[in-house]
């Protein structure tokens, strides 16, 4: 039962970013759900799988995103790491730490794209990315796990 | 949460290892996509300047031991090519010397002095492009050695080869050929010094523009540079012409190089 709750979560995410990214693209900076992929599976599926769920879904990311390819792979990376080593220490009983934990690592996850952005190719720093993303994303992050139920079908606990 | 203490936890070398492995293949990723300013990705840029070193030090190797056994090993017949060179040297002595007289009676010998280089660097291919050869090709001498952009190099009889453009490395640049289509070179025909534009086809022979349809052109006339592109200097053999078609106000003449019957074994880059 949890696994096929977890399964049709993960497509329906998946399939979240790929409607706003074919009928808003406008919006497809502004949240972003294949990083709750990422966190999720960082948390729960140890190094080496977490590392190499970063890696993958950022590539999907840089292509929803429409920018270079390796950009968010890199950066996602990162933040998979990072949340794969900060993970034992969250408790993730309270909603406010896993909102602070998902916007702090999305943010800065956003803030390694920017600089690479801006380093390789001139780009200019992003609103959407260092602000809205974070948000918003944290904030769905957080109503998506809130409850005790939905927590006990992902094993948050 | 969910932090699962069963499971296996790998090394910190080997998570920084695993970590540094995926982050390198995505910095790859980013750097084939950033184009820097000589129109090659910074990739193609690290690569080139990683494995030049590489293709010199395997040419200069291969280029020593076949030099050795040339000198020590297969010294039969070493006499008689050395008769043959002293009579080439003397031959291309008296046809020098016949030609700076033509020179001086035409009264461009200063005109020439000025302009023919007299230093030059000896240089040896690296690589050719199977698939295109008559476009570039990468020679073993760069910016370390003193080579600029625009240099002429001339093949070991002395003909026209092409002129070197970018990218240079520090220890090797790139030649592209006048026989490529890209830019085109100063050139005159002839006794009459019919001067024209020779660009390159991407095959074995130039088309020369340019020429008017009632000028004398004949089969086997010799081509060599006019000086006037500023970019080689006058008077260098390039080539003869191989066939004349006459159009309504210009003819379509076809060169066919001299470099291209040669080996390109040994090439000779004129210093400015």
């Amino acid at each position: 039962m949890h696994r096929k709750f977890r399964f049709i979560l993960l497509v329906l995410l998946l399939a979240g970013q790929f409607m706003i990214g074919r009928y808003q693209p406008s919006l497809r900076l502004s949240v972003d759900f294949i990083y709750l992929i990422v966190f999720y599976l960082a948390i729960r599926c140890g190094f080496y799988k977490g590392i190499l769920a970063g890696m993958l879904l950022g590539l999907l990311t840089d292509h929803f995103s429409g920018g270079v390819i390796g950009v968010f792979s890199f950066s996602r990376t990162l933040a998979s790491y990072l949340v794969g080593n900060v993970s034992r220490f969250i408790d993730f009983r309270k909603n406010s730490f896993i909102f602070v934990f998902l916007w702090g690592s999305l943010w800065f996850s956003n803030l390694v794209a920017n600089i690479l952005f801006e380093l390789a190719f001139g780009f200019n720093f992003s609103v959407q990315l260092l602000l809205w993303q974070p948000l918003l994303t944290a904030t769905l992050g957080t109503l998506l796990v809130g409850s005790r139920r939905a927590k006990a079908l992902l094993d948050v606990y | 949460m969910p932090f699962d203490s069963d499971r296996a936890v790998p090394s910190p070398e080997k998570r920084a290892l695993f970590l540094v492995i995926v982050l390198f293949i995505d910095l790859i990723l980013i750097s084939s996509q950033v184009v820097l300013k000589n129109n090659r990705t910074l990739l193609h840029n690290v690569i080139a300047g990683i494995a030049s070193p590489f293709q010199v030090g395997v040419s200069r190797a291969t280029g020593m031991v076949t030099g050795g056994l040339r000198r020590y090993v297969f010294l039969q017949g070493a006499h008689d090519r050395y008769q043959d060179l002293e009579a080439r040297y003397m031959a291309l002595r008296q046809e020098m010397r016949r030609l700076q007289n033509q020179l001086r009676e035409a009264g461009v010998a200063a005109h020439v002095a000025g302009m023919v280089s007299t230093h030059f660097r000896i240089a040896r291919p690296l690589f050719i492009d199977p698939n295109f050869p008559y476009h570039s090709l990468l020679i073993d001498l760069g910016s370390h050695q003193g080579v600029r952009e625009n240099m002429t190099v001339l093949n070991g009889e002395g003909e026209l080869v092409g002129r070197v453009v970018q990218p240079i490395t520090q220890m090797t640049a790139t030649v592209r050929l006048i026989t490529s289509p890209i830019g085109g070179v100063g050139a005159a025909i002839g006794p009459e010094e019919l001067a024209g534009l020779l660009t390159g086809t991407n095959t074995a022979e130039c088309s020369f523009r340019y020429v008017m349809e009632n000028k004398p052109v004949a089969l086997g006339d010799r081509v060599y540079t006019s000086g006037t592109d500023l970019l080689f200097p006058p008077f260098i053999p390039i080539g003869r012409v191989v066939r004349v078609e006459k159009g309504y106000l210009t003819q379509t003449i076809m060169v066919k190089p001299f470099f291209t019957s040669h080996s390109l074994q040994k090439l000779i880059i004129l210093w400015p």
